[in-house]
């Protein structure tokens, strides 16, 4: 008779139901016993209630580390995803751009955000046919890039969740109401944007091409409440100044991509993005095995 | 530590040497490429995944010349120039004139009110700016093309504050932001890419409205200040004479403020390091 083989799985849960754990090389035989434990801070910040007798027996150490037995585990149901490894310059970047804190002042706390649902845009009336087309042309060449990210033009309003108008026509979103510059105004829950809107000054930006890349800048920008930041050339959708031969660079693909990518946590801190990549870089590094990332698909909203 | 021990190597170095070096002031935006075309690329390079890696490319050579005094008609040239772009501000000032530049060709578009010989003379004023480096101004005759609109307006308007004191009621009626203004759009660059210039025409005869829309159209050049040091000739002085030609010592304005398209945002205490980097002692 086979002996039994003991796994020990050792969670790290993030706050915003994405699990990782480490990658499970093997398919468990019959004979397999698997235990999941979760570093003891985690478990109270999850659980909330006090230990049990039998849940202090069942106390491990790794690490200097306590591990709590977790009774009765199951994997939540989702997609298991591999971390995707991106070099520190890579993430440098990324970290400047999909972290935008407030008031300039870094934080740990700072989450970044992203769409989860599909973006159904709604036009109103005073855009004109072709300002719309070339903005849809632009939206598509998004769209074809960027798997989990889906963006369709919708003719009700009542169909859509992101509305684009002009100043004079209906306030679709009253918060934009009394800006007196061009501006998109986004609405999140977990960090999840569920929500948006643009309204340009059509007197500022008085011709095709002056509202098409306003528009755009700030659809770009909506897609993740990006930071614009001073480090790209004025051609990328990631930097802060104009240019007439503005284009989605292969980088600006490559960040936003990374930003939708399954292979990284979603909706995390600054703090919690910054943990996880070095655990899962050290865990690459010293087993050779990579972290994967759990995206439940229970919808936490 | 290596780090810090490095980077405090570098910040004493950069005491001791001085900023050698245009990029050392500012700093460049970089474009990220697939081709190595230097070594130092090699540095700071994006890796996107196994096979496909990105490298940065930035100028790293600007000619300075167009900031040596003696390539100019006047050797207080520079001063003029400081005076107009930043107001004898510095980084230190309470209020703050830093340079604004159009990275963009600028295409006038003419509000079909002004009077005919009007838009004729201006464009005839205008067309005499050729050959400056990083600025292009054309016209267009259709607004969709431009991205610089000259309208009439029908209500009175100014381009002042309310609180703005003038030295006197002719200084008010002189100046071309009673009666006119220009708007501008810039990003966060201090780059204008878009402008719209406002005149209310009523009252005002030709001599009047085209000194006028000269005088605002140079100022939203560079979003330029009145000043009264300068000859009459030149489009900036508070008592300019509406010359037919355009005053050499404006044209070499124009060549000071657009030798180069800077990356970042310029205040008069970056400008006077750039100017001691054009000019070593």
């Amino acid at each position: 008779m086979m002996k039994p083989y003991i796994f020990l799985l050792v969670l790290a849960l993030s706050h915003f139901f994405c699990y990782s754990q480490v990658h499970e090389k093997a398919s468990y035989s019959i004979d397999s016993i698997v235990r999941h434990y979760m570093p003891i801070n985690m478990y109270k910040t999850k659980y909330k209630k006090p230990f049990t007798k039998k849940d202090s027996l069942n106390f491990m150490f790794k690490d200097n580390d306590t591990l709590v037995l977790l009774e009765n585990y199951s994997r939540p149901k989702g997609i298991s995803v591999p971390y995707e490894y991106k070099d520190s310059t890579f993430l440098h970047y990324y970290k400047k751009v999909a972290f935008n804190h407030k008031n300039d002042s870094i934080s740990k706390e700072t989450s970044m955000k992203y769409w989860k649902s599909d973006i159904r845009l709604f036009f109103s009336e005073s855009v004109p046919r072709k300002a719309k087309k070339d903005f849809m042309d632009f939206v598509e060449s998004i769209d074809i890039e960027i798997d989990s990210l889906k963006i369709t033009e919708v003719k009700k309003v009542e169909d859509s969740n992101y509305t684009i108008y002009y100043f004079g026509d209906y306030e679709y979103e009253p918060r934009l109401a009394n800006n007196k510059k061009s501006n998109f105004y986004i609405s999140w829950r977990h960090n999840k944007i569920y929500r948006g809107s643009i309204r340009v000054d059509q007197n500022t930006f008085f011709s095709d091409h002056l509202i098409q890349y306003k528009l755009r800048e700030l659809f770009f920008q909506s897609l993740g409440y990006f930071r614009l930041v001073d480090d790209f050339s004025c051609e990328s959708y990631f930097s802060n100044c104009y240019s007439q031969n503005k284009k989605i660079s292969k980088l600006d693909i490559e960040l936003l991509k990374y930003h939708y990518s399954y292979g990284i946590c979603k909706g995390t801190t600054l703090e919690t993005f910054e943990r996880q990549h070095e655990k899962a870089k050290e865990i690459l590094k010293e087993t050779g095995q990579t972290m994967h990332f759990v995206h439940t698909t229970e919808d936490d909203d | 530590m290596k780090y810090i021990y490095s980077g405090f190597f570098i910040i004493i170095c950069q005491f001791v040497l001085g900023q050698n070096e245009y990029i050392d002031i500012i700093q460049p935006r970089l474009s990220f490429v697939h081709n190595v075309k230097r070594a130092s690329d090699s540095v700071n390079f994006v890796v996107l995944n196994k096979t496909d890696t990105l490298y940065p490319k930035y100028k790293t050579d600007v000619d300075l010349s167009y900031l040596n005094a003696s390539n100019y008609s006047t050797e207080n040239i520079i001063g003029r120039y400081k005076i107009l772009a930043f107001q004898f501000t510095t980084a230190k000032s309470k209020k703050i004139y830093e340079l604004k530049q159009w990275n963009t060709p600028i295409i006038v578009f003419m509000d079909d009110n002004l009077p005919k010989e009007v838009i004729k003379k201006f464009k005839t004023f205008y067309s005499q700016i050729k050959g400056i480096p990083n600025l292009s101004i054309s016209f267009t005759n259709n607004l969709e093309n431009s991205n610089y609109f000259i309208k009439t307006v029908s209500k009175e308007i100014n381009g002042y504050d309310k609180d703005f004191e003038f030295y006197s009621e002719e200084d008010r009626l002189n100046s071309p932001l009673t009666g006119g203004t220009y708007f501008l759009q810039t990003d966060k660059n201090n780059k204008l890419f878009a402008g719209i210039l406002s005149i209310h025409i009523q009252g005002k005869n030709e001599f009047a409205i085209l000194k006028q829309l000269k005088q605002l159209f140079f100022m939203s050049l560079g979003s330029f200040a009145q000043e009264y040091l300068s000859e009459n000739s030149d489009l900036t002085n508070k008592y300019y004479a509406n010359s037919g030609v355009i005053s050499t010592s404006d044209l070499e304005m124009l060549k000071i403020h657009y030798g180069t398209i800077y990356d970042r945002p310029i205040n008069g205490t970056i400008f006077n390091d750039i100017l001691k980097l054009s000019n070593p002692q």
